[in-house]
């Protein structure tokens, strides 16, 4: 987008009226023109005056809720410390918590977007969790026998088929717990659970269960109407840098390696960042940073991006742009998703 | 950066020592920010939204990201005002564009009758949302219809452009005009806060 296209887009843009990626090439263009910057900030001041006009107080209640759940989430540097990926794996979980605290007893049988209901799905996260918690030598869980997640979640839905759902909950917070101690001390590479030979670093593996948890926190919020909550910059950043990190990986495991051939992949907006990708394993890896000759260049939004390789966003409904080779953004498309299960 | 000078909005000394007190971890800062920009922060989200559950989500949405990030909010890019108002608007609007937005007018009407407004906050807002709400009627009506479609209907400018059957170019320049127009009845000056 030039300037002056850009330059026009300032009121829209301080009105959220623009598209995403739009609002993308506003931010880059406020970047390296002041003025325009010093524009946009009043008109965004200005907008929130607007906003100023509707101002009605919450209900009363309001207030000890969220002062409650503030409480509960902010880690103390005694839980996470300066670790990003355990502060992150910390949030997502104590904001799914938070969640499922707010719940009514009607919600719970409400259906979710992988056919789970609320109740199934607390009790998968149950799965999972434990899973992860047997893989790094803490066991939450006695006698279940399937290892790998969806037969072990079924296996579990049907064990806790007759009990209330506090139960499974309670096993899901244990197996978090047992995750994030092993984390404050652990090291070393964690098997994933019912995946032979897949197995995935400390800071890989608390990313991807933070990321989890967060598409989960979606599904409950998705299925019951309510607002979706995109996580902070900083951690949207982790849990985009780790799944295209693993791209090369889920082109090798969908037989979809192209070799010496790169990728540029750009996700937008607060907390994306760029990316290069070889399309295959082995001495080239995935570095951050646009490297010259690449054969495409795909720009998207980061949360798109994020909720595309959870499935949950259909590669058809994004609004992407490509610069090059544009067929292979099918094979990233592909394999962004690959570990996804449930 | 602009000119303090031409700014709608000043950053106070309370603003920057709350920011502090939250980095700190003080709850009773989060309860000070709650106190003061509840009422706006919720009144926008059901504005938007037009259903109590989901502005009330919205509202602890945005207070919570305060809460987990204070260092986000930087007192030299903005007044808290400004930074709360962007974060509860994006939220309202990305949550109306994916739902449709089927209760609006039902639950909004009910929400109204069924809540008490927050005295100290609209004491505090008054004055200034009553100087944007005269600054809105002296506005011509094309840039007044297109800037309520946008930020209160949620609108792209390409729907506002559909909506008002004008070509997107105006409507861009209309969003853009008239919010001007508004910043400068706010300005320093000729009144509002500061």
């Amino acid at each position: 987008m030039d300037d002056a296209t850009a330059r026009e887009l300032l009121g829209a843009y301080a009105l959220d009226a623009c598209d995403d990626g739009e609002a993308a090439a506003v931010e880059a263009f406020l970047e390296r023109d002041g003025e325009a910057a010093g524009e946009a900030l009043r008109l965004r001041e200005t907008a929130a005056w607007l906003g100023a006009t509707a101002a009605l107080a919450p209900a009363p209640g309001l207030r000890e809720t969220l002062l409650g759940r503030a409480r509960r989430m902010r880690p103390s540097p005694a839980e996470g410390g300066d670790d990003p990926a355990l502060r992150l794996f910390r949030a997502q979980t104590d904001r799914f918590e938070a969640l499922l605290d707010e719940l009514t007893p009607d919600q719970l049988d409400v259906v979710t977007f992988n056919g789970l209901t609320v109740r199934e799905l607390v009790i998968h996260m149950a799965a999972m969790e434990s899973a992860f918690a047997a893989s790094v030598g803490s066991p939450t869980v006695d006698d279940v026998d399937a290892v790998a997640i969806e037969p072990r979640t079924y296996e579990m839905i049907d064990r806790f088929r007759d009990r209330p759902v506090a139960d499974a909950r309670e096993l899901w917070r244990r197996s978090v717990d047992a995750l994030a101690a092993w984390a404050e001390h652990g090291h070393g590479r964690v098997a994933v659970p019912g995946v032979p030979g897949l197995d995935l670093s400390r800071h890989s593996m608390l990313v991807t269960r933070a990321f989890e948890t967060w598409t989960h926190d979606d599904d409950v919020r998705r299925a019951l109407g309510r607002p979706l909550v995109v996580p902070p910059p900083e951690h949207l950043r982790l849990m985009a840098d780790v799944s295209t990190r693993g791209l090369p990986l889920g082109l090798l495991a969908l037989d979809r390696v192209r070799e010496g051939r790169r990728a540029i992949v750009r996700l937008t907006g607060e907390g994306g960042g760029v990316w290069t990708v070889p399309f295959e394993m082995g001495a080239n890896r995935v570095v951050e940073g646009a490297e010259a000759d690449a054969d495409l260049v795909l720009t998207v939004d980061v949360v798109d991006w994020c909720r595309m390789a959870s499935q949950r966003l259909a590669p058809a409904a994004m609004a992407f742009t490509t610069e090059g080779a544009a067929e292979l953004a099918d094979d990233l498309f592909a394999a962004a998703p690959a570990f996804a299960t449930l | 950066m602009s000119d303090p000078a031409l700014r709608v909005t000043r950053t106070t000394e309370w603003e920057r020592a709350v920011r502090e007190r939250l980095v700190a971890g003080e709850d009773a800062a989060l309860g000070e920010c709650y106190d003061q920009y509840s009422s706006f922060v919720y009144g926008l989200a059901l504005r938007v939204i037009g259903d109590v559950r989901a502005a009330e989500d919205v509202t602890q949405d945005v207070f919570l990201c305060l809460w987990e990030r204070p260092e986000a909010f930087d007192p030299d890019r903005g007044a808290l005002r400004t930074w709360l108002g962007t974060l509860a608007h994006r939220r309202a609007v990305d949550h109306v564009r994916r739902e449709e937005a089927r209760r609006r007018r039902a639950l909004r009407d009910a929400a109204q009758a069924s809540v008490t407004p927050d005295v100290e906050e609209m004491a505090f807002a008054l004055l200034a949302a009553e100087r944007v709400r005269a600054a809105l009627v002296t506005l011509p009506d094309e840039q007044r219809e297109a800037i309520e479609l946008a930020y209160f209907g949620g609108k792209t400018y390409r729907e506002v452009a559909v909506v008002l059957g004008i070509p997107e170019g105006t409507a861009k320049s209309r969003l853009r005009l008239g919010l001007r127009r508004i910043a400068d009845a706010l300005e320093p000056g000729t009144g509002a806060e500061g």
